[in-house]
């Protein structure tokens, strides 16, 4: 009797645990990476990718979870078709050869307040470097819209600086802005 | 004085034009001595500065740019150990021509493995091109004037179509083939017995043509601009009297060669000219 408690006990902390850990499927219509980049000094220059796709898994138990997040290269987007042509050159990103830009954490920390900051790998045509989000604001709930009540929503805003040049997108330097600011509003639905 | 040298090293026309061509022709003149061929190695000493200034040194990721000038090395290396040997020349000829298609997917792969069906198909016909201008620039290795004057106007026709069609980068990459091989003229032309050899021809033809193909591939350049250029060597072979003088040639032949690369350059130039604003 006691030896089945006891298995029942080891049995039921795994089920606890894997409950706390949540998937989520990124929404595509509500994720999109925004940059912004000087432009020759003279202003601040703002794009943004049309097509992301990805997952992400929480575990509010932990206060941790997991952030995979793909990029589709060939949706840049500045709102100038000519320039839109030339970011996805060879110049910068090399689209057709590179077409993905991926971002896989490896540590997520989420903070009392909601907020969180998560470390992991960008790779932008074929360079990983390590780059930090800096998460201001989680938050989680069932979407006010969704008719049955049944769609969970977990969304964030993060933001995290680059430099382009340590990915080997050297053109233009330095009239054209080393600095990047990347900006990513994120909402994911829960499997 | 730190800052108008900045600008300097930052100038296209510097990385791509002067720089190349200096280089080309100080080191072609210190490499004569050494023997006849030679001096075909400034163009690849040139085209090295210039390469630095654009796209540097680095290796990894093997992007198609590096690609393209990883093979460009191998052709000088490659280039001049065929211009000390002796095999027979047709089997040379086909061995390269093969090789250059070869090395012309390669460069492509990453496109060319997501490709289906007739998408592949027509993909995989841009080694031609690469063949093309390999097979008929091996021809010319023993014209000297005449190879040099091609290369000039491929690079240039090349590189002004990237410029204009698809990329800078490329663009400048193109045009730096025509400075260190304008410098191979002007050796030709003050210099007695400057052979360019099969170093040149090789490595002017494949980059070009690699230049030509990535521009196609990966930066939206009209495939139908390489027909053009891919005339250039057949009509480096139009006839030069042999009675003229040094200088006449030369200047025939680089208008010979320059005809189709103008068409080249006029042909993007029309499908690229917009109403649109400038992007910069």
């Amino acid at each position: 009797m006691r030896k089945t408690m006891i298995a029942s006990i080891l049995m039921s902390v795994p089920l606890i645990s894997f409950a706390a850990v949540e998937s989520y499927t990124i929404d595509p219509t509500h994720t999109y990476p925004h940059f912004k980049i000087s432009h020759l000094g003279f202003s601040t220059m703002q794009g943004r990718f049309n097509k992301t796709s990805g997952n992400l898994t929480i575990d509010t138990a932990n206060k941790t979870g997991s952030v995979n997040i793909t990029i589709d290269a060939t949706s840049v987007d500045t709102g100038f078709k000519k320039r839109d042509d030339h970011l996805r050159s060879p110049d910068f990103l090399s689209a057709a050869e590179f077409p993905e830009i991926t971002y896989q954490s490896s540590k997520v920390k989420i903070n009392a307040d909601n907020s969180a900051i998560v470390e992991g790998t960008l790779t932008i045509m074929g360079t990983s470097k390590p780059v930090t989000l800096d998460v201001s604001r989680m938050h989680c709930g069932i979407h006010p819209m969704d008719p049955k009540k049944q769609k969970y929503v977990c969304g964030f805003d993060a933001t995290a600086k680059i430099k382009r040049a340590d990915f080997g997108i050297n053109y233009g330097l330095p009239a054209i802005g080393d600095d990047m600011e990347l900006s990513f509003e994120v909402e994911a639905i829960r499997n | 004085m730190q800052c108008m040298m900045n600008d300097l090293l930052q100038n296209p026309l510097f990385q791509s034009a002067l720089a190349p061509l200096m280089v080309a022709l100080v080191t072609g003149i210190l490499l004569r001595p050494l023997g006849d061929k030679w001096a075909g190695l400034g163009f690849a000493l040139g085209y090295a500065v210039s390469v630095y200034f654009t796209a540097g040194f680095q290796l990894f990721p093997l992007t198609s740019t590096r690609k393209i000038l990883l093979i460009a090395l191998g052709a000088v290396i490659v280039g001049a150990l065929l211009d000390r040997l002796r095999y027979p020349q047709r089997f040379i000829l086909w061995a390269l021509v093969v090789c250059a298609a070869i090395a012309a997917e390669w460069v492509i792969w990453p496109v060319l493995k997501r490709a289906e069906g007739m998408e592949l198909l027509l993909m995989s016909l841009v080694a031609v091109y690469a063949a093309w201008l390999v097979g008929w620039f091996d021809g010319l290795r023993n014209k000297q004037l005449a190879a040099t004057s091609a290369a000039v106007s491929l690079g240039v026709g090349t590189g002004i179509s990237a410029v204009l069609g698809a990329s800078a980068l490329l663009g400048q990459l193109g045009g730096a083939i025509g400075a260190a091989a304008g410098a191979m003229i002007v050796l030709q032309l003050f210099m007695s017995r400057i052979e360019v050899g099969r170093s040149f021809v090789l490595s002017a033809a494949l980059l070009a043509s690699l230049i030509g193909i990535a521009a196609v591939i990966y930066a939206g350049l009209p495939w139908y601009t390489l027909i053009p250029l891919a005339f250039i060597p057949v009509t480096a072979r139009l006839p030069v009297k042999n009675d003229w003088n040094r200088f006449i040639q030369a200047l025939v032949l680089v208008g010979y060669t320059t005809v189709p690369a103008a068409i080249a350059v006029l042909i993007t130039w029309q499908v690229t000219q917009t109403a649109e604003p400038s992007l910069y």
